[in-house]
């Protein structure tokens, strides 16, 4: 572990381009891919939390089955999808960035819609009734109900986060892990571990810890700032 | 004339089940104990509730304030912009007629020296006060009050009800509120109607209603009062 802990510094000192290219395209991915989850699973989410439907109940069974979606399984799915001979190989977005993007958004949405419909639905519920007295729209109401729940959506945000930059199953099948190209933390620990380098392994895997470390504190410091202005 | 047959049952339990008419321009008070159907039947009217028995149809303009207005995080004068209709926004000379309406409420409801303060900060009263200028901020043709000024103090109260008479004068709408004060059902309404597990006991005049009562119902309850 120190020897680990020792490397991790090392590498992260070396300016080593590998390394160099693989936090940028673990970083380009995982921020990429939970931004647009975070879009589209803030919106389904509040859209299920703000509106009483029939089937309601069951929309919220699947979603939060969805939450635990394997990734390997997503993986598959999108690799016969995209790959030469699936209906979408045309693309030509196999072992690309831009699919592992897709994969992770699959994977990372319904655990966005999912948390968002949890942990809005208390706030939700307290405004609906002076929402719809207001006869208010529905951008005005996303957008208080946005403003409302920052500080849940912010913790939500991180869990995407997380889950972006730990996922492996996924992104290796769709990604293929190819140097200089689609290579990220996970699937290079991954790699270092088959090989038998687990220094380097456990060395990878610190500084990842690093990267979720330091947007963990600028999240908590805009946290702290909204919890201080409530 | 506005009419509703209202119903509305929770699995065995009726919490209202009655037929009510209003006369279009008049002041209506609802009255009576806790659970006796007066915010379900405001609920209902507000189009917030499904009618069990029908739809509620009405055509005009319904303004509601709920029981309990949410308060926003929002600075006070936020708070009671939001209400303003969106396809008036762009309006010039509406904006000035909002932005005359919102300073005239802050400074008539006594929320001038608090409105940059944040809506989720407020008392209850204060609450209150926020919510209820925002829903006279336009004009309505059915207005819905549920308990309107149960969180303000004496003043507080006075001041409000000054604010809703200027409100009703300028312009005539169909005021129905519910109070578990009698004081204030008879200061500013026309009728009253006491409610009984989901059941109109007794409406009349407003005056009549508190000087004769007629049922043993109402009787009690004055007098619990």
């Amino acid at each position: 572990m120190k020897l680990a802990l020792q490397k991790a510094f090392e590498l992260m000192g070396s300016n080593d381009p590998l390394l160099t290219n693989i936090v940028n395209t673990t970083l380009r991915m995982a921020f990429t891919s939970s931004a647009i989850a975070l879009l589209l699973g803030v919106l389904i989410g509040l859209l299920v939390a703000s509106h009483e439907f029939y089937g309601k109940k069951v929309i919220v069974i699947i979603m939060r089955t969805l939450m635990g979606l394997p990734p390997v399984f997503v993986g598959i799915l999108l690799y016969l999808l995209f790959s030469g001979t699936g209906p979408f190989g045309s693309l030509k977005l196999i072992y690309s960035v831009d699919l592992m993007v897709i994969a992770q958004v699959v994977l990372i949405t319904p655990i966005v819609a999912g948390m968002t419909e949890t942990s809005m639905t208390p706030i939700v519920n307290k405004m609906r009734p002076t929402m719809k007295g207001l006869k208010l729209n529905g951008f005005k109401q996303f957008g208080l109900m946005v403003n409302e729940g920052k500080y849940q959506l912010i913790s939500v945000y991180l869990f995407a986060f997380a889950r972006a930059i730990s996922e492996v199953g996924a992104v290796q099948i769709v990604g293929g892990n190819i140097l200089y190209k689609t290579r990220v933390m996970t699937t290079a620990i991954a790699l270092n571990y088959n090989t038998g380098e687990f220094e380097l392994a456990m060395a990878l895997g610190i500084i990842l810890l690093f990267i979720a470390l330091a947007t963990n504190m600028v999240a908590a410091i805009l946290q702290f700032g909204l919890w201080k202005k409530k | 004339m506005i009419e509703i047959k209202a119903k509305k049952k929770y699995g065995d339990r009726i919490v209202l089940d009655d037929s009510f008419t209003f006369l279009e321009g008049k002041i209506y008070a609802v009255i009576g104990t806790n659970g006796s159907g007066k915010s379900t039947l405001l609920s209902i009217l507000s189009k917030q509730l499904k009618n069990d028995t029908e739809t509620f149809v009405y055509y005009g303009k319904i303004g509601y304030m709920p029981q309990s207005s949410y308060a926003f995080n929002l600075s006070v004068k936020n708070s009671i912009k939001i209400a303003i209709p969106d396809l008036e926004k762009s309006k010039t000379i509406k904006q000035d007629y909002y932005k005359f309406r919102i300073n005239r409420y802050l400074r008539e409801l006594d929320l001038e020296k608090i409105s940059r303060k944040k809506a989720s900060k407020l008392s209850g009263g204060e609450t209150q006060k926020v919510a209820l200028a925002r829903t006279l901020l336009c004009r309505h043709d059915l207005l819905l009050l549920d308990e309107p000024t149960s969180a303000m103090d004496i003043q507080a109260t006075a001041t409000a009800e000054k604010v809703l008479n200027d409100y009703i004068s300028e312009f005539n709408p169909t005021l129905i509120f519910s109070t578990h004060s009698v004081k204030q059902a008879e200061r500013i309404a026309d009728y009253v109607i006491f409610l009984k597990d989901g059941k109109i006991i007794e409406t009349a005049p407003a005056k009549e209603f508190l000087e004769n009562p007629k049922t043993e119902e109402l009787k009690q309850f004055l007098q619990e009062k």
